[in-house]
């Protein structure tokens, strides 16, 4: 009993069954089928998929910031212990203030091109500081969070519009934003995708050394392997709405045990230039009408007739690694 | 060793602004390529990678320097180039959600460079449309769709078969695959080799991608604000990265497997930006970010020097006086 009292204080975030559909000019597109994670304090989460697999809508959902066309069909999200859909709208906008901030892909449309650093930041703290915070209090607040995010001259780059910083600055100054209103959470979705190697680099060791020294938790988004193995310590891999296996990064990475895991894998091109495997053969099977069973059966080699009827359930493979797959002790 | 389909040798690409300042895109580069082999060309935003693959296709002409491609030179022409030499190179760009025009169908998409470089009529302009996507490994259904009724990878294998169509020598790919997703890129990729090896093909592969790089470059070259830093076969190449940008640019790559993490120079971190071509930085252009800077970097622009059989380095640490 001690411990279960434990875990629940541990866990940050906890999402649970989630399936979320929308509905497309009276069509029905079901995109999340059954997602459940769980983000601890301090803990470094991945999701990572190829594109169109419902990491952005996971993310959307845990802000609850769905667009009005989604239907939630089940499951729940609860952040700190509450249901982020059940809250209240002033708990709801309080735990978006303070409790968990996105950094979004694209820091160039993040920012808003006709105000100052200044004035953008100010605005966000306001809300996220108590009322009677001081305007010069609030302006040093936002200087020593451009300063934790290694920004050399603080002062100059708050006086700066966005289009003078450049694409590694203006996402350095998105991370501030998001840490400086005290967030416990961060949703980082594909952070250094739209930035050079050398600077995605930079951002993703960045936000590491954050997490680490403020005891942050982080979801960290992304289609990159690479990047996901080596910023989180916990891997989800989601195709199709669906998450296919989970585990510890070191562990998913060092033995894929989905055909889909294995298949990707395949398919990185690798440093050690062994050439790369021809593909994955198939297309992302069609939302309005998913398949029965594992979504993944319309392209694995290993199908077989129960895979296209019946949902696979999530068996424990290793200490803490997850598969959803009939046959993952069969496949290599 | 098969023959030198191109060689370009000091070649300059300047703009000019309109208040005046003058952007140094492509600042004295030389290149060889060789008939049937992969050249990868790497680099961060704003080193010049498309610029010199503009140059190369005849969309700039070239401010100074010499492109000569099978014994003709071809830097001043611009557009204006012989047919021949047009449908000889060709370039495949990086989005083909904005390469294709959307109001067209596949197949009148693919007739274009066959009303202007054939004499085909139309009947065998359908038929040689069709042969065209067989080629690239796609259904002949194709043909009657819209660009946006395809996935991003079977668009890219359109403007694939598009180039294809003038029976290139020549192929500019760049970032052919940098917008599509892991697998579908894998895809495309092989189509791409396949292709190669069929048709003799000689590819210019423009790419951020080191690790993509590894696997489909015969010879890597890697840019820095318009100047070459390091040139080298591809296995020698990782195996022992010289250049101290080419060494930071390897350690920010995210790997996915404990035998690529080995190969990653891991005592280089990443740090500062590129700066703009507007403004190079004089001497070494690295030297801003450089952790082996000596103040000779600072003053003197190093030469291309090379150091083993065919793997050239543009560095102080590396030359005779230093």
């Amino acid at each position: 009993m001690k411990d279960m009292d434990n875990t629940q204080k541990d866990t940050i975030l906890e999402v649970k069954d989630l399936s979320v559909s929308f509905d497309v000019y009276g069509k029905v597109s079901h995109v999340l089928d059954g997602i459940s994670f769980r983000v601890k304090k301090g803990e470094r989460v991945g999701l990572v998929g190829e594109s169109g697999c419902g990491k952005t809508t996971t993310l959307k959902a845990v802000l609850n910031v769905l667009p009005r066309n989604a239907i939630i069909n089940s499951g729940e999200v609860l952040f700190e212990g509450h249901n982020v859909f059940g809250m209240k709208p002033s708990r709801l906008a309080a735990m978006r203030r303070t409790g968990a901030g996105m950094v979004f892909q694209d820091p160039s449309s993040a920012l808003n091109p006709v105000f100052s650093i200044e004035k953008q930041f100010i605005t966000a703290l306001k809300y996220a500081k108590p009322k009677n915070t001081s305007a010069r209090e609030l302006y040093n607040i936002a200087v020593e969070a451009l300063d934790s995010v290694m920004l050399a001259d603080p002062e100059r780059i708050m006086k700066s519009f966005p289009f003078q910083l450049s694409g590694g600055m203006k996402q350095r100054v998105c991370i501030a934003m998001t840490i400086a209103a005290g967030r416990q959470l961060l949703l980082a979705d594909e952070p250094g995708t739209s930035l050079d190697v050398t600077i995605q680099d930079q951002i993703l060791r960045l936000i590491n050394k954050l997490v680490l020294d403020n005891d942050l938790s982080v979801i960290m988004v992304s289609h990159s392997l690479g990047v996901i193995r080596e910023s989180t310590s916990y891997v989800n891999i989601m195709y199709a709405g669906t998450v296919v296996e989970s585990g510890g990064s070191d562990d998913v990475f060092h033995n894929p045990r989905h055909p889909y895991t294995v298949a990707l894998m395949s398919c990185v091109p690798k440093l050690t230039g062994e050439g790369i495997a021809k593909g994955i053969p198939g297309r992302v099977p069609d939302y309005m009408k998913p398949p029965k069973g594992c979504r993944y059966s319309t392209r694995c080699p290993y199908a077989q007739e129960v895979c296209r009827t019946q949902k696979p359930p999530q068996q424990e493979i290793g200490p803490g690694h997850f598969v959803s797959c009939y046959f993952a002790n069969e496949v290599i | 060793m098969a023959g030198k389909i191109l060689e370009i040798k000091n070649l300059k690409k300047y703009f000019t602004l309109k208040n005046g300042q003058v952007v140094k895109a492509v600042d004295g580069v030389d290149l060889e390529l060789y008939e049937g082999e992969t050249l990868g060309l790497v680099g961060e935003s704003g080193s010049g990678k498309s610029t010199i693959a503009y140059v190369l296709v005849g969309m700039y002409q070239a401010t100074d320097g010499d492109i000569i491609y099978r014994g003709r030179n071809i830097a001043k022409t611009g557009l204006y180039r012989t047919l021949k030499q047009k449908g000889e190179i060709q370039i495949v760009f990086q989005d083909p959600g904005s390469s294709l025009n959307s109001k067209r169908t596949v197949e009148k998409s693919l007739m274009v460079p066959l009303k202007i470089h054939t004499k085909l009529n139309k009947t065998d302009m359908k038929k040689r449309a069709r042969q065209l996507l067989e080629e690239v490994g796609l259904p002949a259904e194709f043909a009657e769709k819209y660009p946006r009724a395809l996935g991003g990878g079977e668009r890219q294998l359109i403007s694939v078969a598009r180039a294809l169509a003038t029976n290139p020598l020549l192929m500019i790919l760049d970032e052919p695959t940098s917008a599509l997703d892991v697998s579908v890129q894998a895809k495309v990729i092989g189509k791409l080799m396949d292709l190669q090896n069929q048709l003799k093909l000689s590819y210019l592969f423009i790419t951020h991608d080191l690790s993509l790089m590894r696997n489909v470059a015969d010879r890597v070259a890697i840019l820095y604000l318009g100047r070459l830093c390091e040139q080298a076969p591809a296995a020698d190449f990782y195996k022992k990265p010289l250049h101290p940008y080419t060494q930071m640019l390897l350690s920010s790559i995210p790997v996915v497997t404990a035998e690529e993490e080995g190969m990653k120079p891991a005592k280089i971190v990443s740090r500062g930006e590129i700066p703009s071509p507007v403004n190079v930085p004089p001497g070494c252009a690295f030297h801003l970010r450089c952790r082996y800077k000596k103040p000779v970097c600072m003053e003197k622009r190093p030469v291309m020097k090379e150091v083993s059989d065919g793997h050239f380095v543009c560095c102080h640490l590396f030359s005779d006086n230093a």
